[in-house]
Parts: C-alpha cells; structure tokens; sequence
C-alpha cells in the first residue's frame, strides 16, 4: 500500500514539474518569460533544445558561453536563423511595446551561441 | 701729415713740390677730405675739412660752358637714345602681337578641348540610357556632390537573406530589383553608417519583414508587408513630416529615441534614430526603388 502511494506521489510531482516546465512553452515556436515573448519562426532551422537555449539567452536567463569543442579549434559551424523578441510594456505611451530582431548563431558542433541585434521598434500591441 | 695748427691749407697746397692745375689741387684738397672723414669722430678736424671745402668751392669755375663738339657729342647722345626708345617701341609691339597669337592659341586649344568632351559625353550618355550630355553630366554632379557629403548606403557590397539563403549584390538598388522587392529604401544614412545585410523574416505563412542590418545600432529601419494600425490617429505628441509625398509620424520615446512611421502603398516603414535630425536626414533621402 505504501509502496502504491509512493508511486503515486512520484507521477504526481512528475506530473506537476512537466506541468510548470509547459507552462513557460506556449507553443514551440514561442516562449513567454512574463513580460517578455521570444518567437521563432515556423520554419525555424533550431532544435528545440537549441531554441530553449536561444529563448533563454534572449530572456537574459541563460549562458551563451560554452564547452569548447575540439573539432571547433579552426572555427565553428553556425546555423544562422532569425529571432523575433516582444518587451511588452516597455513605453509608457503608444506604441507601448518593444519588437526585436535577433541574428542568432549557434555551432552544430559545440553549440556555442551568438546573438546580434539587428533591428528594434515599437509596435502596437498592449492598450 | 699735416700741421694743421700752423698751416693753413693754401700753405700746403702752395708748399708741394709737385706742379699743379686747378683741377690736381681740387683732387689733392678731397684726398685731405677723404683723410680726415675716415678718422673717428673725435679725431677728425671739423676746421680743416670746412676749410678745404671752402677753398674747393673757390677753385672751381663759375659756370660750366660746353665747345660746339661737345654740344655735337650730346646731341649725337640724344639721337641715339630716341633711336633706342623706338627700337624698344617696335620690340613692345612685337611682344604685344605674339602675346594676342598666344591668347588665340588657348582660345582654339580650349575650343576643341570642349568640343571633344562634348563628344565624348554625349557618347556616354547615349551609352548610359541618358538623353542629352547635359543630363548625363547633371547627373554625375549630383553623384559627386552626394558622395561628397555622405558616405554610400552600402559597403563592399549588400548580403540578402531570404529562407535561410543568402545572395550578395553590388548595391540595394541591384537586391531590391532582382529580389522584386517594390519598396522604398535609405539612400543616405548619417555618421558612416552603411546597410550591411538586408533579411526577410517571416511572421505568418504570409506576413513577414523586411530588416535592415545597420553597421550601428544607433539606428533601426525595418519594413513590414502589412499595417499595424492606422496610423492617421497617432498621438497629440507626434509630429508630421512629409518626404516626397510620404507622411511620416514621428513620436518620441521616453529613453530618447525618435521613432517615425510612414504606410504607404502596403508596406509600413519604421525607423528609429536617436535625434530627429538624424530622421529627417534619413527621411528627406529615401527612395522609391524604379520598375
């Protein structure tokens, strides 16, 4: 009986953390982080590990540094797409809210990542 | 050499062994000069040289009167200056006449210096799809002129970036023909900045934008296929500025950045920029691409 309900527990608590994990993933495309809405485009060449990864970065959650590769010592191999950032609120009068663009590089060897601005303005989204 | 305190002049000149006319005793009377002026100051006997000064001017005659031959001689002299004004006279003229062919010469030289660039102008026109030298010529001043002022909109090239692919032009103008991309572009752009890439990034299966890649993120300009809103009710703290036709809404942002909106002919352009200078600089240059 014990052992049933420790099971039991151990789906539910897996169950809740799987829950709390979706919750940040609208779709797979787009990632919300409170105010901030990190989308990728539908025909996007990133993983989805990789586009977690990119979300956070752009979020300002996550590390673009990593484990140096040792096929990457003569240079790495990008995969180059674009990303598109909505900063919601970010003005206090119309347009109210903050679009980005994103060039964002990621090595297929050793996954080290590289963001670069390329465009910004204000669209109307939130009233 | 002389005692001057004893003797007058006259003295000496009376006492000299050697034989002498008026004109050797003058001769003799400035050598006495001479002798004293080169002493120093204090030394030189003031009394002495007025004296010989004096008896010079006693020595010499009255008047000058000049013999018949040397009247002769001084005409002769006459007549061979006027000889000499008048060769000079005809050497001027002669200098004037070959100055006037000179003059002729370049006339002729730039005459057909002008008439071979006309030429040859006309030939580049013709050739360059432009109806009349002039216009050719117009048309390459307003270049120089353009390049004078600001730097080119793109450098070493424009990469374009469509579906993951990429193509690289000489200039926006070749990208935005040959991609049939029917839109308005920046033809100049403040502080050196230059478009490096031009991307397409698609929203929807049928919205996307068109992003300029700055060298500065000083300044954003993106292009998007659709509307947001209509921007004819924007703000009261907007500002309008019209460009070639164009309205442009200009609002400004709290963290000092000027955004202006401009829908025209489907597509909604925005930029920003740091000052409206910077805007207006972007806006009044802004071109629509031929078809």
């Amino acid at each position: 009986m014990k052992k049933l309900i420790s099971l039991i527990l151990a789906i539910l608590l897996i169950t809740t953390l799987c829950f709390s994990t979706s919750a940040t993933n609208e779709t797979d495309y787009t990632y919300n982080f409170g105010e901030k809405t990190i989308v990728f485009n539908s025909s996007t060449t990133f993983t989805k590990a990789q586009r977690e990864k990119i979300a956070n970065i752009l979020n300002g959650t996550g590390n673009e540094t990593e484990v140096a590769n040792l096929l990457c010592i003569f240079g790495h191999n990008y995969n180059v797409d674009h990303v598109t950032t909505i900063t919601h609120c970010a003005s206090a009068t119309a347009p109210r809210c903050l679009e980005e663009i994103y060039e964002v590089s990621v090595c297929t060897r050793c996954n080290q990542t590289i963001t670069e601005k390329i465009t910004s303005s204000y669209i109307y989204c939130c009233p | 050499m002389y005692n001057k305190k004893e003797e007058t002049v006259r003295d000496i000149l009376d006492s000299s062994s050697k034989p002498h006319n008026n004109e050797q005793q003058i001769e003799q009377l400035f050598g006495i000069i001479d002798t004293e002026l080169n002493k120093p100051e204090a030394e030189a006997d003031q009394d002495l040289i007025k004296e010989c000064s004096d008896y010079i001017g006693e020595l010499m005659p009255d008047d000058e009167l000049h013999s018949e031959q040397e009247l002769l001689l001084k005409l002769d002299q006459v007549k061979a200056m006027a000889e000499a004004s008048s060769a000079d006279e005809s050497r001027h003229s002669a200098k004037k006449g070959k100055a006037k062919r000179i003059v002729w010469k370049a006339v002729a030289i730039l005459a057909a210096t002008m008439v071979v660039m006309f030429a040859t102008l006309s030939v580049a026109a013709i050739k360059n799809g432009y109806n009349s030298a002039w216009e050719y010529l117009d048309a390459k001043i307003s270049e120089v002129l353009d390049m004078k002022f600001y730097e080119s909109t793109t450098e070493n090239g424009i990469t374009f970036i469509r579906n993951g692919k990429s193509k690289k032009y000489d200039s926006i103008e070749e990208l935005l023909n040959k991609e049939d991309l029917i839109i308005m572009y920046p033809t100049v752009l403040p502080d050196k900045i230059h478009i490096k890439k031009i991307l397409i990034v698609p929203r929807d299966e049928s919205r996307y934008t068109i992003a300029f890649h700055l060298s500065s993120n000083d300044i954003s300009i993106s292009i998007t296929n659709y509307y947001q809103k209509d921007i004819s009710d924007s703000p009261n703290h907007s500002n309008y500025i019209s460009s070639d036709g164009h309205n442009f809404v200009i609002i400004p942002k709290e963290n000092g950045i000027y955004q202006a909106t401009c829908q025209y002919n489907g597509f909604e352009y925005i930029i920003q920029a740091p000052s409206t200078d910077w805007l207006i600089l972007i806006i009044e240059n802004i071109k629509e691409i031929k078809t």
